[in-house]
């Protein structure tokens, strides 16, 4: 028997592939789920989301139909601490975290991948659509996945810090629609589940009234919409309701449609702005990671998971600081801080970082 | 491989001859208890017949009230419910912190209600300190509910002299015996309780099936409301052919008690003996009046859950802490209520047998156990 590998399933259809495509290729296939978030909590028990009954429910009898050990795992207390603390910290200090980014880099490839090692796993396989290729020289790249519509390199950057060798995604090399067709042939149920978009604590995707109601202390108080020039437009429910580039529920009438362009906790005050205002012309992260090859040319940046790739013309590393800066060779709409800024060369992911400030034509 | 058993005090194999014995009940084609026709009425001498038998299992006089229930979990709130209602001006419930969650969850919501909950200490062997308990035992309470055997580490606590002092005081006893019977002589009538608990699938009957033995002079008011089954203290159908296992599967445990008790106590030794060489860091919590069947041992700076999880792999069935709704294992309140450190609290396993568990088991547990602790260790 091959390799003995931990498939982290979620309950829909891209891990439970996962699952079959390594059964199929003869591994010792192991499926756990983790528990992330409480589900006692009423809305939690009955959305379909990462976290809930429902799912975990879906890939223990995905596990059954596929013959392989399953368990679940209990990572509340972690999950709490690692990343919805610093989500919440992040909010509330005018920022737009990105917490599946956190979970799978503290959670599913820190936690659950040390812990494997202790079932005496080799690997540690998940649904994600990205694959990983080995080089003649036996080094690891981390790459988009094949179906680019539903490309999840993005958040997984962080890997270039780890051991990718022990990592598998096998739905990498696959189309969605291909993936689904697999769970289907086998009669796997899971094989029309809706995807989850919405974050899988916040079920409602109210953030403001998570935060409310499970962090109160940390709650802001309300304070002055202003526009460039400082001028008061009304009043907001409290920075950590707010992002980059948001329109709707913002409660201001001024006669033209209002954006909002930069939030300031230090003043606390959330600026309102035209579309244009949105534009930035680069950013800087931190936490940054990057390994550029002899060839800077054709490099792109991603800033959002759902931006497109854009080509950039300036790149800034300092490699001790953990500090990237970079350029864009065109305006990008809504760099937003607290997302992360990740760098690929063709499909190759060869950098990233956490974006701390965006940088606007209006400061030069 | 062959899978080894050792996990039964979460659910006990089926009694030999069970399944079987079920088939020919099913053939009879006996219906509902309640009819007044001749299939129903064969039904309920069969349930009667049944009832008395267990009532004679478990020492009960005739005269006590055995009332059967859906398991272990709807008795005990069946009975904490009953003493609240009829507690007067009483307000205090007292108990320990290793109870059931049938229990404590009880409890903990009757908290709400505006009961005090008087936790009883107890030390990390299971020890009461009587004085201590006399002195929680004040006018205010109006049910002490104490656990028989504890599921998790097998500690037989002193029910009959806590409930002894409790009846002097006029207080009422309820001890929640779902791992007690089968595996430990209950005797209803010694113990002095005025609510005794049990569950069918402990000791090999079916799951879904279980009960309340009560005094005759005390209440009991069942949280079901409808037909006026069990003497209008259950309502609804009775699961006929579980209680009929639970007197079937009785009479098999209670039949060999006392040798097996001696045997399993000599496999709890070499289990004992096996793991200490195996694991130079093992701590195991038990008591001096223990049951024989459970051994409750920490594998300090291995994690618990992993530990469960990789005897899995290997085929072995054993549990740590307690599994909630999803399946994911959380630390043991038990545990940390007896005051165990967090290491050995995270480290736990709880390894428990019974009469099918052969030597050869044993010591093939010991062999895989050995693989596993290999691979923890990495």
């Amino acid at each position: 028997m091959r390799p003995r590998v931990v498939v982290a399933m979620s309950g829909g259809v891209d891990s439970s592939v996962a699952a079959l495509l390594l059964k199929e290729e003869g591994y010792d296939v192991i499926g756990v789920s983790l528990k992330l978030w409480d589900e006692s909590s009423p809305k939690a028990a009955t959305s379909k989301t990462c976290c809930s009954f429902t799912d975990v429910n879906d890939a223990r009898l995905v596990a059954d139909k596929l013959g392989i050990p399953f368990y679940v795992f209990d990572y509340t207390k972690e999950f709490r601490s690692q990343v919805i603390d610093s989500f919440v910290d992040d909010y509330t200090h005018g920022r737009t975290p990105n917490p599946c980014i956190l979970c799978n880099q503290r959670i599913k490839f820190e936690l659950l991948f040390h812990e494997i090692k202790k079932l005496g796993a080799k690997y540690l396989a998940t649904g994600h659509h990205a694959r990983i290729e080995t080089d003649a020289l036996g080094n690891n790249h981390l790459l988009k996945g094949h179906d680019k519509s539903k490309d999840q390199s993005y958040f997984l950057f962080h890997l270039l810090k780890q051991n990718i060798g022990q990592v598998l995604f096998p739905v990498g090399a696959y189309t969605k629609e291909e993936v689904r067709l697999r769970a289907k042939e086998i009669g796997l149920k899971v094989h029309d589940k809706e995807e989850s978009m919405e974050i899988c604590f916040i079920p409602d995707n109210d953030h403001s009234s998570f935060i409310s109601k499970n962090y109160p202390k940390q709650k802001k108080p309300s304070g002055n919409f202003v526009d460039l020039q400082g001028n008061v437009l009304g009043t907001h429910t409290g920075i950590d309701a707010y992002t980059i580039g948001q329109r709707r529920y913002l409660g201001v009438n001024v006669g033209k449609r209002m954006f909002v362009t930069e939030i300031r906790p230090d003043t606390n005050e959330v600026v309102l702005g035209a579309p244009d205002e949105l534009f930035s012309k680069g950013v800087i992260a931190e936490g940054a990671i990057f390994s550029e090859g002899p060839n800077r040319e054709g490099f792109k940046a991603k800033v959002r998971y759902r931006a497109e790739d854009v080509e950039v013309e300036f790149i800034d590393y300092d490699k001790k600081a953990g500090r990237l800066e970079v350029h864009f060779a065109k305006p990008v709409r809504a760099a937003t801080p607290g997302q992360a800024l990740v760098m690929y060369n063709g499909d190759e992911v060869i950098g990233g970082g956490w974006i701390k400030k965006a940088l606007y034509f209006r400061e030069d | 491989m062959k899978r080894l058993y050792f996990d039964y005090n979460a659910t006990a194999p089926h009694a030999s001859g069970l399944v079987s014995k079920i088939n020919e009940w099913l053939t009879k084609g006996y219906k509902n208890p309640s009819s007044i026709h001749q299939e129903g009425q064969s039904a309920r001498s069969l349930l009667e017949e049944s009832r008395a038998q267990v009532k004679g299992f478990l020492k009960a006089k005739t005269t006590d009230n055995l009332v059967f229930t859906s398991g272990g979990t709807e008795a005990n709130n069946v009975v904490l419910m009953t003493a609240f209602k009829n507690r007067g001006k009483k307000n205090k419930i007292l108990l320990t912190g290793t109870e059931h969650v049938s229990v404590m969850n009880v409890a903990r919501e009757l908290e709400q209600k505006g009961v005090e909950l008087i936790w009883l200490p107890l030390q990390t062997d299971g020890k009461v300190d009587f004085d201590q308990y006399e002195s929680l035992l004040t006018n205010s309470v109006f049910l002490v509910s104490v656990m028989l055997a504890n599921n998790e580490t097998g500690f037989v606590l002193p029910v009959k002299e806590m409930a002894q002092r409790a009846r002097k005081k006029g207080i009422l006893f309820h001890t929640d015996a779902v791992c007690a019977v089968g595996k430990w002589p209950v005797d209803f009538h010694e113990l002095g309780v005025d609510y005794l608990t049990f569950s069918g699938h402990k000791f090999g009957a079916l799951m879904g099936a279980g009960g309340i033995l009560s005094k005759p002079e005390v209440a009991l008011s069942g949280l079901i409301k409808g037909g006026t089954q069990e003497e209008n203290k259950r309502a609804g159908t009775q699961n006929l052919i579980g209680i009929l296992s639970i007197a079937y599967a009785l009479e098999i445990s209670l039949n060999d008690l006392e040798n097996e008790f001696t045997r399993q106590g000599s496999l709890r030794k070499t289990l004992k003996e096996g793991i200490s060489r195996l694991y130079h860091n093992v701590i195991f919590t038990e008591s001096s009046e223990n049951l024989a069947q459970t051994l409750n041992v920490s594998f300090i700076g291995l994690d618990g859950k992993l530990f469960v999880t990789n005897l899995d792999l290997e085929n072995v069935s054993v549990s740590a802490g307690s599994a909630c709704s999803s399946g994911a294992l959380s630390p043991s309140h038990v545990l940390e209520f007896i005051g165990c450190s967090q290491e050995v609290n995270e480290g736990a396993i709880r390894i428990s047998f019974g009469s099918q568990t052969k030597k050869t088991d044993v010591d093939e547990f010991l062999s895989r156990l050995q693989k596993v602790i290999h691979t923890m260790k990495g």
